[in-house]
């Protein structure tokens, strides 16, 4: 009896332990993964192979090499793939336009999630000929991304004898070397800042073609961060270099002193703005050195005369207000 | 009892009889994957990568792997570019089949032999600023509609603090403090290696010349301790006299010889993004790290990378290293002679 009693007992006890693991013993609950995506690049033209990438280190953590990842590349509901556990994608699009791209991914549980993000389609780099309804002159320009840049310097106006000093009277008038007598347009011409501004009443558009402006800071800024950052930057920017943008040395002209200097070794344009400080004007300038670095000049900044290795101790104070420099104009687009 | 035993045993058995299906598709089709291997650097002119595809099919592979249209995209667009981080694109290079010289006898058609090539495309050695710059592989497959894409970072030229890059070679003295020394600024975003060249040359009983060449990879560790100066990180290398022996030892081929002279040895710093260093040790170690076949192909398999180097040339060993090369226990038996 005794025996029965214990073996009861047992089973009772078994039992409840059984009662207490299993319930005791919840599994853990389902981490929801979050869905990131990235793309490389964000922008570029019908060539263009886009890299999506919906790796991200967080959901790697808690959820290793489980997840399943799918994309619909131009989010119209049709999946380009199927559930697969490669986090990346590519592909192209043959025709310009803005795609939302959507990546769902999927746990082991079978949560899921999904982010998105957008891929630009269009023309990068271009060249194209404008002409300048005002005088008929035609300028090749070179598309840069949102922009258009003048690949060669503007040339509008009366060219004004070395020994003349501009006069404010609604008309363009600039220096040059070679002037256009002969028919000839290939010749740069080199203006006061107050003439291409008629005289500061219009230091936005100048006297750039309709529609166009002056460059500013950023522009060149923009330039300058996206420029070719190797010393092979001439097969880029240079004479029929690859941009399009075709930069020579064109130097600047004193016309305070009827001297031309630099040609050949530098070029610099004016850029906006320009201002008063203190005594002397001050200005921002673009130039290009021989290795085809663009370097945006202050000319306040006397600090650093490594700059102005060019100015003659006879011509006096360095001074802008003394030079023509030759301009290049910009459009943007979008 | 018995009867009815037997009937749920047969029952059974039928059950799984009948439930076992030993037909299958031995073929599971699939498109085919593309295979790129491009490991481009400044220092070419002309550009090379080679592009082939994975193929299946009802015929045998004897008959498949003869047909180039198994082996080759005939539609395939190649371009190669020049990205600045923020995805800019420098410029952009086509790459067109061109055919090589005929492979040797083997299972693949001696031709065509494919290699997709550029010549215009300019990958620069050095930048003005610490920018990174991307080399992007990029194809599109339009009968697959499918597209193929691959980045690498374009590594920088090493900048070099010892030996002054173009010095000349010097005799080492392996018993010396620093055979050969070198130190560079290092960049994090690359992987270094240090490749030793050492030219001997193996002489018959006729003592006809027979010149060889030992290519030793000796990888930098990535997250080695390193001095840093006000410029940057500097890694270094060290050649002593027991890695020369141990390379010496492994390196030297094995064939019946009369005797053997060193030549020169040249030493080369190398540098490039990580799928090249793991491609590399996987080839060399077949580590159960490397699981897996190392791939930086989006929507392919291959690897696609650039790397930089600079040579160091001309050393030699001097009469003491020779000797000890040619007497010592441990490689007496290479025969190196000491004249």
């Amino acid at each position: 009896m005794a025996s029965a009693k214990d073996c009861s007992v047992c089973t009772v006890m078994v039992l409840m332990l059984l009662i207490v693991i299993l319930l005791g013993c919840s599994p853990e609950p389902p981490v929801q993964p979050v869905a990131r995506v990235s793309v490389f690049p964000a922008e570029g033209d019908s060539l263009t192979v886009f890299q999506m990438d919906g790796f991200n280190m967080e959901d790697f953590r808690k959820h290793g090499l489980t997840l399943r990842y799918r994309w619909d590349t131009e989010s119209d509901g049709i999946w380009e793939t199927p559930f697969s556990f490669d986090p990346r994608y590519a592909r192209h699009y043959p025709g310009n336009g803005i795609y939302k791209v959507t990546l769902e991914i999927e746990s082991i549980e079978g949560l899921r999630d999904t982010a998105t993000c957008s891929v630009i389609v269009r023309d990068i780099i271009k060249d194209s000929v404008i002409t300048d309804e005002r005088d008929g002159n035609r300028y090749k320009v070179a598309y840069i991304y949102n922009f258009w840049w003048m690949s060669e310097e503007l040339r509008i106006g009366y060219r004004l004898e070395p020994s003349s000093l501009p006069t404010d009277n609604d008309i363009p008038e600039y220096y040059s070397q070679t002037g256009n007598e002969s028919g000839n347009n290939n010749y740069t011409a080199y203006y006061t800042w107050n003439e291409l501004t008629y005289y500061g009443r219009d230091s936005i558009n100048g006297i750039c073609p309709p529609g166009w402006r002056l460059p500013n800071i950023n522009d060149f800024r923009w330039l300058i961060n996206h420029k070719w950052l190797t010393p092979d930057s001439k097969q880029y920017l240079g004479p029929g270099g690859l941009w399009g943008t075709d930069i020579k040395m064109t130097g600047a002209f004193v016309f305070t002193r009827i001297s031309w200097t630099g040609q050949g070794i530098w070029t610099e344009w004016w850029i906006n703005p320009a201002y008063k400080d203190r005594i002397l004007p001050e200005y921002f300038t673009a130039k290009v050195n021989l290795d085809y670095r663009i370097k945006i000049n202050y000319t306040g900044n006397r600090n650093d005369l490594s700059n102005y290795y060019w100015w003659k101790p006879e011509w006096g104070v360095i001074n802008y207000d003394k030079l023509a420099l030759p301009v290049r104009c910009v459009k943007k687009t979008l | 009892m018995c009867k009815k035993n037997i009937v749920v045993y047969l029952c059974g058995l039928s059950i799984l009889i009948s439930g076992c299906n030993n037909e299958f598709d031995t073929i599971s089709y699939a498109d085919p994957v593309p295979v790129v291997y491009g490991i481009l650097t400044p220092q070419e002119s002309v550009h090379s990568i080679r592009i082939t595809r994975s193929f299946i099919g009802e015929k045998s592979f004897d008959e498949m792997v003869r047909n180039p249209d198994s082996l080759y995209f005939t539609d395939a667009k190649v371009f190669v570019e020049l990205r600045s981080g923020d995805g800019f694109c420098h410029s952009r290079g086509e790459f067109f089949p061109i055919e090589q010289s005929p492979r040797n006898p083997g299972l693949f058609p001696e031709s065509p032999n494919y290699l997709y090539q550029n010549s215009t495309l300019l990958i620069p050695n050095s930048f003005y600023e610490n920018d990174i710059l991307y080399l992007v592989f990029n194809m599109t497959i339009p009968s697959l509609n499918q597209s193929v894409f691959a980045r690498t970072t374009v590594p920088y030229k090493p900048k070099v603090i010892e030996p002054v890059p173009g010095a000349r070679g010097t005799s080492m003295d392996l018993y010396g403090a620093k055979p050969f020394y070198a130190q560079w600024y290092r960049d994090t975003l690359f992987y270094y290696e240090f490749i030793i060249e050492v030219n001997y040359t193996n002489f018959d009983s006729l003592d006809l010349p027979d010149p060889k060449l030992i290519s030793y990879r000796h990888p930098i560790g990535h997250f080695a301790q390193w001095q840093i100066d006000s410029i940057g990180p500097i890694h270094e290398f060290l050649l002593t006299k027991n890695l020369f022996f141990k390379i010496m030892k492994a390196k030297t081929d094995k064939n019946e010889v009369s005797y053997r002279k060193i030549g020169k040895i040249n030493f080369i710093l190398q540098n490039a993004d990580k799928p090249w260093t793991d491609y590399l040790d996987a080839l060399e170690f077949q580590s159960d790290y490397y699981t897996n076949v190392i791939s930086n192909i989006v929507n392919g398999m291959g690897l696609f990378i650039a790397y930089n180097r600079i040579k160091f040339e001309g050393f030699t060993l001097d009469a003491r290293s020779i000797d000890s090369l040619a007497l010592s226990q441990e490689t007496k038996s290479l025969k190196f002679v000491r004249w």
